[in-house]
């Protein structure tokens, strides 16, 4: 039987009406007999009433007060095909003119020479497949391409013959222009670090692979900024890196510098390394239950899909499911976070699509 | 999760704005300290309401408001470097408000002395008891929004009601003493 103790937790949570089912019997049981539990909880009552009716009185803050138009979704622009589909194209030529001329940059000297006596090319075939419309995406960078050295034309067959489909390409290029203008809010050195010295020319190449130059360009430039390596079979030490960004409570760009990891890692990376990675990635991935907190759930979900992306762990693998659920916790209803969720699922699709092809 | 335009949503949206705004900048402001960063974070806070559809939230609203507020206040510590003070207990201050122009000099007293007592109270403390006595949430909604066990937020809650009834009562016989 329950005796009166005044410093009894579950006096006050009766008194506030919060006890329910055996708890509730119990106090009820006492104060019925013990009269100095009741005028107890009586003073609780009135102390509560008294302290509800000071918050009231409490004004409001002296801010001016949030209007409806300014939490209001601006209304969408209608979708228009044809416009749709011309400034994606007009936005690869850009970008494949861009690395072409960032990755050798002795041909903005030789452009201008030679662009003088190049005899005016003939127009391009119509394009009959995806390759061939890619290809002549840009008729600027086909130009070049026959008055470049052969290194670079080797390049743009290495783009066609991987080329991957455009509509996977685009997902990608919205991420990179996503993630680039993310970071451009976050890191107030992002100008300054943007204008730093491009990157050597071998991650450009790689960049270039996969028909991704657009998309990747973009990333591959700001690289410097997040102080890790392309080279994803350099493992231990990008996580490290990660490791601190993320302890130090610079979670997006960690998540930034995954992003390009996992776009990288999988060009790159050896076959040879899936098997043991793929392991550990499984280890690494989300094995708590029941789930920690939403930061170290991402901190999981990051470092997780890292060793995953790395490791090409096939998309079937359950550590795959793991990072999603971690992501998806730790996203909440967090723009960017909801972003690395998708982000995490199209990769493991990506990597699935490549099984599948191979 | 694409923002909606349609005439429900938007009716939705400004019965919450017009029904949490004043506490959700309250509780925004205690915990950054600052009234008008409090009202970038509560209309982050709105701008993320569009986003969800109001089937989802609409028997928990209150509940999802103050949750999704306490996050994207807590992301502004975070990244200015005071997530530390304010785990450790050194919650802001807010600046003195005005007063209710309605207020009896009585009244203003007795809610100013309250409201002193509360502002002694440690953080979490303060956080929690505002929560059920502000914002009218229960034992288990408290815990959601905190992320704190029922458990817990039941003794903070009986701990702080112990010190505020304690300095009440002080306070009290300090005044007719004088």
């Amino acid at each position: 039987m329950k005796t009166f103790d005044p410093d009894d937790p579950l006096l006050t949570a009766y008194a506030l009406g919060e006890l329910e089912g055996d708890e509730l019997r119990e106090i009820e049981a006492l104060i019925a007999r013990d009269p100095a539990a009741a005028r107890h909880v009586e003073s609780i009552r009135s102390a509560a009433a008294g302290f509800g009716e000071a918050f009231e009185r409490e004004p409001a803050l002296e801010v001016e007060p949030i209007r409806p138009v300014e939490i209001e979704p601006k209304r969408r622009v209608p979708f228009i095909p044809w416009l749709f589909y011309a400034s994606t194209a007009a936005a690869a030529c850009f970008f494949v003119v861009l690395i072409v001329r960032l990755a050798d940059p002795a041909a903005l000297t030789k452009d201008a020479n030679l662009a003088a006596e190049a005899p005016i090319a003939a127009p391009p075939p119509a394009p009959t497949t995806a390759e061939d419309r890619m290809a002549s995406n840009d008729e600027g960078a086909a130009v070049e391409s026959r008055q470049q050295p052969s290194l670079f034309r080797k390049e743009k067959s290495e783009v066609s013959d991987s080329a991957v489909v455009g509509a996977e390409a685009t997902t990608t290029a919205k991420r990179a222009n996503a993630y680039a203008a993310a970071r451009e809010r976050d890191d107030a050195d992002s100008a300054r670090k943007a204008s730093a010295p491009a990157p050597p020319l071998g991650e450009m190449k790689d960049a270039a692979k996969g028909g991704r130059a657009g998309a990747l360009e973009s990333e591959v430039l700001k690289l410097d900024q997040f102080e890790v390596s392309t080279n994803a079979t350099e493992g231990a030490a990008v996580l490290g890196d990660l490791r601190a960004k993320l302890d130090s409570g610079e979670v997006p760009q960690a998540i930034n510098a995954v992003a390009l990891l996992a776009e990288l890692g999988l060009q790159e990376t050896p076959e040879s390394q899936a098997t043991e990675s793929g392991n550990l990635a499984a280890q690494m991935a989300v094995t708590d239950s029941p789930m920690p907190d939403p930061e170290a759930a991402l901190v999981r979900a990051v470092e997780g899909f890292a060793r995953l992306v790395a490791a090409r762990t096939p998309s079937g693998d359950e550590a795959w499911d793991r990072v999603l659920a971690n992501a998806r916790y730790a996203a909440g209803s967090d723009p960017r976070r909801l972003t690395f969720v998708e982000l995490v699922g199209e990769t493991r699709d990506a990597i699935a699509a490549l099984g599948n092809r191979e | 999760m694409s923002p909606r335009f349609d005439a429900s949503a938007a009716a939705f949206i400004r019965a919450a704005l017009a029904s949490h705004q004043d506490g959700l900048l309250r509780y925004a402001a205690r915990i950054l300290g600052d009234p008008e960063r409090a009202r970038d974070v509560v209309q982050e806070t709105f701008l993320r309401l569009w986003k969800q559809d109001p089937a989802d939230i609409e028997d928990h609203l209150p509940e999802w408001l103050y949750t999704v507020c306490r996050r994207c206040a807590l992301d502004v510590l975070r990244k200015e470097g005071r997530m530390s003070r304010f785990e450790e207990g050194q919650l802001e201050q807010v600046p003195a408000m005005a007063p209710h122009p309605g207020d009896t000099a009585e009244s203003r007293d007795t809610a100013a002395q309250a409201a002193d007592l509360v502002n002694r109270l440690p953080p979490r403390q303060q956080e929690v008891i505002r929560l059920k006595f502000q914002g009218g949430f229960s034992y288990k909604e408290i815990s959601r929004i905190t992320g704190l066990s029922v458990g817990n937020v039941g003794f903070i809650i009986h701990t702080a009601v112990k010190s505020l009834r304690a300095g009440m009562s002080t306070d009290t016989t300090v005044g007719h003493g004088s």
